[in-house]
């Protein structure tokens, strides 16, 4: 049973995945981004979120961090993903440093969460066509660099 | 004049969809992007920053934007561009105001300058193979958002 509705699934996002073009990497195609990590050799498993949307958790460096979904319509033809992570501290990061941290670096966002963490996020529009596998991957090492960067920041 | 626009931008997508690779936007090629503001009618100007690398200064409703490349190899080959605008708040801006800010949009991000002053930038990684002309539209109409989102939010008039 879990079978057949995994393979009727691929087959639907088989058909959707003609918008995309044929190697490139999509958010309105989770699979494309499954792909890619699973050919990086990065643990990810895919589920949904609290609205439903797509949601994808990774393994990288011995960090579990998320990969949000966003503009879906009704769970499906996202138009944006957004890599996030949140470090708890043990004292809230003065709003001067990560204000310094926006500052200083291009593409991630920082800012100190409600609870007083310190949360960077990542966001990247795929549209229609996505993108090429190659810039997807200077993407995701973009990324994973600032991951290590931040933490190092905060440290 | 704005719906004959937006009917010039979805025919012009729907051929660029045609040829995929043909009508990309590109950090790497300046002229890419010169060709997307013209399409869009936005008046633009390709110059160089004090770096030698390319930049392009843009009109849009009546206010002047620079749009910077970066990661470029001697000037040329740029991976991707930075969107940026800055507001002089002679200081009447918070750190918890930028902080809430930060917290509740997506894709670029504010701060404020050493001088108390903010400024608001979103990066686009545009690689080898770029973002086709309709997904970069996208990209240009939520700039414009955030910048309307935040002029909201910090009380510009």
């Amino acid at each position: 049973m879990f079978f057949k509705r995994m393979i009727i699934g691929t087959a639907l996002v088989g058909t959707l995945a003609t918008s995309a073009m044929a190697d490139n990497v999509a958010a309105s195609d989770p699979n494309t981004l499954m792909s890619y990590f699973f050919n990086e050799g990065i643990p990810a498993r895919l589920g949904s979120d609290d609205v439903g949307d797509p949601m994808i958790t990774l393994r990288h460096d011995g960090e579990e961090f998320d990969v949000f979904f966003y503009g879906c319509s009704d769970n499906t033809d996202c138009q944006s993903i957004q890599f996030a992570i949140t470090y708890s501290t043990s004292a809230p990061t003065p709003l001067e440093a990560i204000n310094t941290w926006n500052a200083e670096n291009f593409f991630v966002r920082a800012y100190l969460t409600d609870e007083g963490n310190s949360r960077l996020e990542f966001d990247v529009l795929t549209g229609r066509m996505g993108l090429d596998n190659a810039d997807f991957d200077d993407v995701f090492k973009t990324w994973a660099r600032y991951l290590e960067q931040f933490a190092d920041y905060l440290d | 004049m704005k719906t004959v626009s937006a009917i010039t931008s979805v025919i012009f997508a729907l051929s660029v969809g045609a040829t995929a690779q043909a009508g990309q936007v590109l950090a790497s090629n300046p002229q890419s992007i010169m060709d997307f503001f013209f399409e869009q009618g936005i008046p633009a100007q390709l110059g160089t920053d004090s770096y030698n690398d390319p930049m392009i200064d843009y009109r849009y409703e009546g206010e002047a934007y620079s749009l910077f490349f970066y990661g470029c190899t001697d000037g040329a080959r740029c991976d991707s561009v930075q969107f940026k605008t800055g507001h002089r708040v002679g200081g009447k801006v918070t750190l918890d105001s930028v902080n809430a800010w930060n917290a509740e949009y997506r894709f670029g991000d504010a701060y404020l300058t050493d001088n108390g002053d903010t400024n608001l930038t979103y990066d686009i990684l545009t690689g080898a193979e770029g973002l086709s002309t309709a997904d970069f539209s996208e990209v240009f109409g939520q700039w414009i958002s955030m910048v309307e989102d935040f002029e909201d939010h910090i009380g510009w008039q």
